[in-house]
């Protein structure tokens, strides 16, 4: 428990640092660090239900996208202002920097496991923001399609 | 369709159009945001047979407009840092664009307002710097003194790289330097005390330059239909982490017996 609070504590700090170095505006700041520690709450706890990293990574990437959609409309700015921060506990940079550690000293079955592993996490994080964003496009379709409805009916109505 | 200056509206809507695409990658767009951002503007425009390609690297676009007069631009995405608030500024402009549609010989110089983007003062970008890498230190299991030795490391390495970027250097070249020069500075700081564990400090250090987000919006392109962009994108990533870690090693073979002294 004290563990998984440090890690969360850590990924707040983490993703209002990479918020910074990305140059988000001030007043989004916390928002950005909210991201991060929410993202690894989420992804702790599927570690504890579910086996299969792809499946655990797909999740939490919902869950980030997710978040950052929601963000961003309420603030009216792009879901990537959000998204970027609150991804940085899932990128597995240590397999990327594992993966390649194992390459040079030719080390051949370990970084064929942490390559995997690597490609498992970023396919499920893929697929999981490619699920989300098409939910959201077709969600804004909707709404925009509604809106002409709306306003075409409200011209007949007018008319007749 | 009104000639000015030798150019016609199509030319200006598309000189417009190329050019904030490439602000909007340069800023860290991902390339769906891109294009569609690119098609909504043409279109507010009544641009007609509109075709973008566009990579991470280069742009083209060529439209019709309504009364046939064709215009075609391509652009070379001129490589930037991630910076979300000026993201968020273009793309303000390109809705203001797209529903007050203004006269296309004045788009060009619509961009002077997103140059007064409010930026963070040097020594706030290397605290955020600090936060993010004291936080991931920890987070990789580092000690106290691993988190010291590991900030001594990213305040060195942000100056290395400011410098290195104003040189034109080759990217591979700049990462296997810059990370040569922190893996010798981490084993100099573990030989003299500072550090504890090497390894937390060297993988806490490289996350300042492995490229995630790049990897991540690679992959996202390959499963979204951008398969060029995203193959091209993953080589790329993959030779900078090589190189990366190029740099870690060849510190080790050439001062790894510091920690033994």
């Amino acid at each position: 428990m004290v563990e998984s609070m440090k890690l969360i504590i850590f990924s707040f700090t983490a993703s209002l640092g990479f918020g910074i170095v990305f140059r988000i505006g001030k007043k989004n700041l916390l928002w950005a660090g909210a991201g991060g520690a929410l993202t690894r709450c989420v992804y702790l706890f599927l570690l504890e239900v579910i086996d299969q990293r792809i499946l655990y990574s797909l999740l939490a990437a919902m869950f980030a996208a997710l978040y950052a959609e929601t963000m961003a409309m309420r603030q009216k700015m792009p879901s990537t202002v959000f998204l970027y921060p609150a991804i940085i506990p899932l990128i597995p940079g240590d397999l990327l920097y594992n993966t390649a550690v194992n390459l040079l000293l030719q080390d051949t079955p370990q970084m064929l496991d942490n390559a995997k592993n690597c490609a498992l996490s970023l396919a499920g994080m893929s697929i999981g923001f490619v699920l989300i964003s098409t939910f959201t496009y077709y969600r804004r379709i909707y709404y925009v399609g509604t809106d002409i409805a709306h306003h075409l009916l409200h011209r007949q109505k007018k008319k007749s | 369709m009104e000639m000015r200056s030798g150019m016609n509206d199509v030319e200006y809507v598309l000189d417009f159009v190329v050019n904030l695409g490439n602000k909007m990658l340069g800023a860290g767009a991902n390339l769906e945001r891109v294009n569609d951002t690119m098609m909504r503007i043409c279109l507010s425009y009544h641009l007609e047979s509109i075709s973008i390609y566009s990579l991470s690297s280069t742009i083209m676009v060529s439209a019709r407009s309504a009364d046939g007069i064709y215009g075609s631009r391509h652009i070379a995405v001129q490589p930037a840092s991630i910076h979300l608030e000026r993201l968020n500024q273009l793309n303000r402009l390109s809705r203001t664009v797209c529903s007050e549609k203004p006269v296309p010989s004045s788009l060009i110089s619509l961009f002077d307002e997103t140059q007064q983007t409010e930026e963070y003062s040097v020594p706030k970008v290397i605290l955020g710097y600090l936060i993010a890498m004291t936080s991931l230190c920890v987070i990789f299991g580092g000690t106290v003194r691993d988190v010291l030795a590991a900030d001594c490391i990213t305040f060195v390495l942000f100056w290395l790289i400011r410098w290195l970027s104003g040189r034109n250097l080759n990217h591979i070249v700049v990462n296997t330097l810059c990370m040569w020069v922190s893996g010798t500075l981490g084993l100099l700081l573990v030989r003299f005390g500072i550090g504890e564990q090497y390894f937390s400090i060297i993988i806490t250090s490289s996350m300042m330059m492995i490229p995630g987000i790049p990897l991540v919006n690679a992959v996202r392109n390959l499963l979204c239909g951008n398969e060029m962009n995203g193959i091209l994108e993953i080589l790329k990533v993959l030779m900078e982490t090589v190189a990366i870690v190029l740099g870690v090693v060849l510190s080790i073979y050439l001062f790894g017996g510091l920690i033994q002294w």
